[in-house]
């Protein structure tokens, strides 16, 4: 057995909970009433992945649960955005079985079983769907990090073996692992050996929203806000400050909200995310928005001692149940305190803090918490001083030109480092070096993701004089090979086709572009008078003069040249045209 | 005010330390109202919860078939409060959020999917989870009575988990009458099982059984089969998922559902049924003995007592025996397979089978609505499809196609009147007769009015606004329509009918060669009469142009002005005649 490198945790703080070491692994114990708990936990989560790689972690949770699942025990795994997890509960037999069966598959994947458990892998996603959260986390993040929540698992299609069992070697090791066992010493023959590695980071904070408070539009039922503050007491209780305020001015005193969501979550050892999601009652979407960015924005300035108070009794009394629970009860807990490399304060100390967290701090994080914030809703925010999140890249593509069949404004551009869309409000590019993943299909569409979250879909169909093989001969060679997926060919209905300006328009739309000015047709009308009268009267007095016949047209010549008049008109300015 | 002794509810308390939890359960549930006052109860909880609620309260309330419960948790002092708060707000209903709340409850109820219509109709049982067409009748008073009726203390039991005991204070309303029973059971009046088109992504087996302890077995045992069948080694699943749901007391409902992903829903949903079906033939000891030892875990658990606390405060409520923990853990132990194939043949004989692919599944059909005896009467056809409504005194029958519904109006669950005069007739077992001014050309609002609503009573009324009546369809829907109603008319009555509609057919086509005659007559008469119109129009003109040269005579001009108008005259009549007989419609008569 090797020492576990990383520096013993002070546990002092948690009477009753021991540390003990298996094969490598920290394994947290404090005994327990009734049946045995045990888990293990592995700082590896789906933001350490890439766009290319998205759902190797979770393949990997269930290629290593495979054995167990069917097993009598009470038994999950999940695999978060920060760390994957495994956990048991039921006979201590049934938690040495577990975590030994856990821990000898993550060694020896059952790797010919790769292709069920993608399946399965799609069938769970089959069931999602993946809401606004989606959108705030890749506006935030881009196609990278925090930001490949908002992505299904697209990595699925392309994963190979080799990749899998490398992935497992790297970021499933002793290290990188703290397990727990709700007992008061080790149990007889538990087996945690795993491959060596080392303790990973925390999935880099990637951030493409820019300087300054954004808003994204669309969201038709409320408001989500998301945003990132300085990790620390005081997000926490800001949370619980922000929760009051919003109860009483959108549900207590009005009827604003249907629901209100406050919550934070932890990042990396400096940030926080703080999300908020409030519900407008019927018709009262856009009061909620405007009701969520007065509160946020009133807490910059003034917080209550009502609701500093309330914040800080609701974080007191949760701190006290911990601290009279059973210590078995905080193990999950620990460990995942641990493996993510956060302080282990004990309820007492965190209990001091939450009573040092003053009004002025509540108010930095409410100004962090307005800088950087996200927001979605239903119309736009530039009132409160947000300004729209960025709908375009920065740089415009340059190089051989398509134009979209249905729209010919917008073009598609296949430069030499990348592609991209332009249109005159704006341009999205990908370039090659910063996509992060290439769908392919064999009829030639391609999907390209760049780093930032921008996306480029390549529809040959729908561009004028654009070859498929043109497509592929320019992307497909320029691209990293090991961020292309090929997806299976497309049902031939979900090709898209394009439907140009309809014919029978296009005529019309060109004699409509016409000259139709009214100073033009009153000319006209001029020179029709003018010639009809040099026609007619000349006509009619050549035939006097050359053969003395005297025709009597009466008022007739006037007539018609006020019918014909009136035809020009109506030709010239149609109904609809007036 | 009552006494104490008749506003009190029951009391069990059980010891757990750390976290305290409450609750109050409540012998009301949706099978105890009527279509037209579905979702009073849930109503009456929404706005009970809504006076207690403050940010970061752990509390949650659900309203099942015939029992209600309300769980809070947190410190002693908070649950308490907050049990007592809520008790007074169900005495003195605040009602100043009702259009929030009901908004809320119909938003949170569209995306489920109802199956126990298709089990008991739209009545008792079958009102069942989502259903709140009554909200829209629902009156303050009304939702404020149903507060004072139905929770009330003799008709609810309070449980109370913690470090100690708590003299819990529930000033509920007073009661008003005798602890209710809970509503009988319709029974289902079709061969089971039997396909219901209930919606879903998932394939669900829905059964009704007796609430034995072999439930819980065949449940984890059916879960587990799926679970190894469809996901472990097929893929083809990833939420394998069974439910034991309390009934009435006596039954209860078991639901085993599998979630399907479109590529492989089809070979999934056959075996789902596979797997499922062999059960009621054979069970085997390993299967049931790692079943009965998952659910055996939680009996390990400490504070046993606490953890069947909210099971016991419901069995209290209906009525029936509350097992000791231990009496439980034995029950469970003493279940064997014959137990579990027996009440899994229970289970196949009594189910409905929601299948998002295909029907007949398991040699199933669809289960019928409306399939009485079909009424006579008046008979009104529909422009938009080949489809016909007869009203009668009886009740009204509608032919679609060839399929009958029937709604009786002494079997009728509710008539949803829309202001635009549109009706919806719907019967106890759920079936549904539109009768639509906008789809009828003999049948109006008022029409409606004599013939349905007075046979309707007033209290299975209810009035629902809605934006716009469904359209009148176009033309060349309206002509699709009647060949199909020809087309079927002639499948259906064979040559009888045949002769008959080709008599009609002939006299109709020597109408339209009388009718193209005489329009050409007209079109003759009519360019004979523009020509002598225009010709006078000329004459005059250059008889003027003459007058003014001073060689012109007044008397030709004043007869050529009156021989061109009698002309003009005679142009217009035979225009709008030529017009009228050759079907130029000018557009519909905009609705009158």
């Amino acid at each position: 057995m090797t020492a576990v490198p990383l520096p013993l945790p002070d546990l002092s703080e948690f009477p009753g909970v021991t540390l003990a070491e298996a094969d490598g692994v920290p394994v947290l114990l404090a005994p327990r009433e009734g049946n045995t708990g045990g888990g293990i936990i592995f700082r590896v989560g789906s933001a350490h992945e890439t766009l290319a790689t998205s759902g190797i972690t979770h393949l990997i949770e269930h290629l290593a649960l495979r054995d167990q699942v069917l097993s009598e025990a009470h038994l999950n795994g999940q695999t978060r955005a920060d760390v994957t997890l495994f956990h048991v509960g039921g006979s201590a037999t049934d938690v040495v079985t577990y975590l030994n069966d856990v821990c000898s598959a993550l060694r020896a994947l059952p790797i010919d079983l790769i292709d069920t458990e993608k399946d399965i892998l799609r069938s769970e996603a089959a069931g999602k769907h993946r809401g606004f959260g989606a959108r705030l986390r890749i506006s935030r993040h881009g196609a990278r990090g925090f930001g490949l929540a908002g992505y299904g698992e697209r990595g699925l299609d392309r994963i190979t073996t080799d990749e899998v069992l490398d992935w497992a070697a790297t970021w499933f090791t002793r290290e990188n692992a703290v397990a727990w066992v709700t007992a008061d010493s080790l149990p007889e023959g538990l087996d945690l050996r795993l491959p060596a590695g080392e303790r990973m980071p925390p999935p880099v904070l990637t951030d493409v929203l820019g300087a300054g408070p954004a808003y994204l539009t669309g969201l038709e039922d409320g408001v989500a806000l998301d945003t990132v503050v300085p990790r620390g007491t005081a997000a926490g209780l800001t949370t619980r400050v922000l929760r009051e305020v919003l109860h009483r001015d959108l549900r207590g005193t009005a009827d604003i909200a249907s629901t209100i969501d406050v919550d934070h979550d932890f990042l990396d050892a400096q940030h926080t995310r703080l999300s908020v999601v409030v519900q407008g009652a019927e018709g009262q979407q856009g009061a909620a928005a405007g009701g969520l960015a007065d509160a946020l924005s009133g807490l910059r300035f003034h917080v209550t001692d009502d609701d500093l108070a309330a914040a800080r009794a609701g974080a007191i009394e949760e701190l006290t149940e911990a601290a009279v629970a059973p210590a078995a009860d905080l193990l999950p807990g620990l460990a995942h305190r641990m493996v993510t490399g956060r302080p282990l304060d004990g309820p007492e100390r965190m209990r001091e803090q939450v009573v040092s967290v003053t009004a002025d701090d509540i108010r930095a994080v409410a100004r962090e918490a307005w800088g950087n914030a996200l927001w979605f809703g239903p119309v736009d925010m530039d009132w409160a001083g947000v300004n729209p999140a960025a709908g375009w890249s920065e740089q415009r593509a340059e190089g051989r030109s398509f134009a979209l069949i249905d729209v010919p404004d917008i073009s598609l551009v296949l430069a030499a480092d990348g592609v991209g869309t332009v249109s005159p409000q704006g341009a999205v590019t990908v370039r090659f070096e910063d996509c992060v993943l290439l769908e392919t299909v064999p009829d030639g569409a391609r999907v390209l993701t760049g780093a930032d979250g921008f996306r480029i879909v390549i529809e040959p169909t729908l561009y004028s004089r654009l070859d498929p093989a043109v497509v592929a001969a320019h992307v497909d060679s320029r691209v990293p090979p090991n961020v292309v997926v090929h997806l299976p060919a497309r049902d031939p209905d979900d090709i898209p086709v394009a439907r140009p300006p309809a014919k029978e328009i296009a005529p019309r739309v060109k004699a409509d572009a016409g000259p139709r000015s009214v100073l033009a047709t009153v000319g006209l009308v001029l020179g029709l008078w003018v010639a009809g009268v040099v026609v007619l009267g000349g006509g009619q007095l050549l035939l006097q003069e050359a053969f003395g016949a005297n025709i009597r047209l009466g008022f007739l010549p006037v007539l018609a040249l006020g019918w014909a008049t009136y035809g020009l008109i109506k030709k010239r300015h149609p109904k609809e045209g007036r | 005010m009552t006494t104490d002794a008749q506003t009190r509810p029951r009391e069990l308390y059980a010891h757990r330390p750390g976290r305290a939890t409450g609750g109050l359960v409540f012998r009301v549930g949706y099978a105890d109202e009527t279509l037209p006052t579905s979702g009073t109860t849930a109503l009456v909880v929404a706005l009970a919860l809504r006076a207690v609620e403050r940010p970061g309260l752990d509390v949650a309330a659900s309203v099942g078939p015939a029992v209600t419960e309300v769980r809070v948790s947190g410190s002693d002092d908070r649950v308490r409060t907050t049990l007592r708060d809520l008790s007074r707000a169900l005495a003195d209903l605040p009602v100043r959020h009702r259009g929030t709340e009901t908004r809320a409850l119909r938003e949170r109820a569209a995306d489920g999917v109802a199956l126990p219509p298709w089990r008991h109709g739209l009545q008792g049982y079958g009102l069942g989870p989502g259903e709140y067409t009554g909200l829209y009748r629902a009156t303050d008073e009304h939702l404020r009575a149903w507060a004072r009726e139905r929770f009330a203390g003799p008709n609810a039991v309070a449980w109370f988990t913690g470090e100690t005991a708590q003299d819990l204070d529930l000033p509920l309303p007073g009661a008003v009458g005798p602890a209710a029973l809970p509503p009988p059971v319709h029974g289902p009046e079709q061969p089971l099982p039997a396909d219901a088109p209930a919606g879903g992504a998932r394939v669900l087996w829905d059964a009704l059984v007796p609430d034995v302890p072999a439930a819980a077995v065949l449940a984890e045992v059916a879960r587990r089969a799926l679970f190894k069948n469809l996901r472990h080694d097929r893929g083809w699943t990833y939420d394998v998922s069974t439910s034991v749901d309390v009934l009435d007391g006596e039954r209860v409902t078991l639901q085993i559902a599998a979630g399907l992903r479109p590529e492989t829903a089809a070979a999934a949903t056959g075996e789902f049924l596979d797997t499922w079906g062999r059960l009621r033939y054979a069970v085997d000891a390993d299967e049931l003995e790692a079943a009965r030892a998952h659910l055996l875990v939680t009996f390990d658990e400490p504070h046993q007592e606490a953890s069947w606390l909210p099971d016991g405060a419901v069995r209290t409520l209906l009525g029936r025996p509350v097992p000791t923990p231990a009496e439980r853990r034995a029950a469970l132990a003493a279940v064997t397979a014959a137990d579990v194939v027996s009440l899994a043949h229970q289970a196949w004989d009594s189910g409905l089978l929601v299948a998002p692919v295909g029907q007949g599944w398991a040699g199933t059909s669809l289960v019928t609505r409306g399939a009485g005896e079909p009424v006579s009467g008046r008979a009104f056809e529909r422009i938009d499809a080949d489809a016909t409504v007869v009203v009668g005194d009886a009740g009204a029958t509608l032919r679609h196609g060839r399929t009958r519904t029937t709604v009786r109006f002494d079997e009728t669950a509710v008539l949803l009147a829309h202001p635009d005069g549109g009706r919806l007739l719907v019967g106890l077992d759920g079936a549904q007769i539109p009768f639509e001014p906008t789809l009828h050309d003999d049948l109006g609002g008022p029409q409606i009015a004599q013939l349905v609503d007075r046979h309707v009573p007033d209290e299975l009324m209810v009035h629902v606004p809605r934006e716009a009546a469904p359209e009148r369809p176009d033309k060349d829907q309206i002509n699709r329509a009647a060949r199909a109603r020809a087309d079927r008319e002639v499948e259906e009555d064979g040559i009888l009918r045949t002769a008959g509609a080709a008599a009609a057919g002939t006299g109709r086509a020597a109408l339209e060669i009388g009718k193209l005659l005489v329009t050409l007559a007209l079109i003759l008469v009519l360019l004979a009469a523009f020509g002598g119109t225009f010709l006078s129009a000329v004459v005059v003109l250059g008889e003027v142009g003459g007058l003014l040269d001073g060689d012109g005579s007044w008397r030709k001009v004043a007869l050529t002005v009156a021989a061109g108008l009698v002309s003009a005259g005679v142009t217009w009549l035979s225009y709008r005649a030529v017009l009228r007989l050759g079907g130029v419609d000018k557009g519909d008569p905009k609705n009158d």
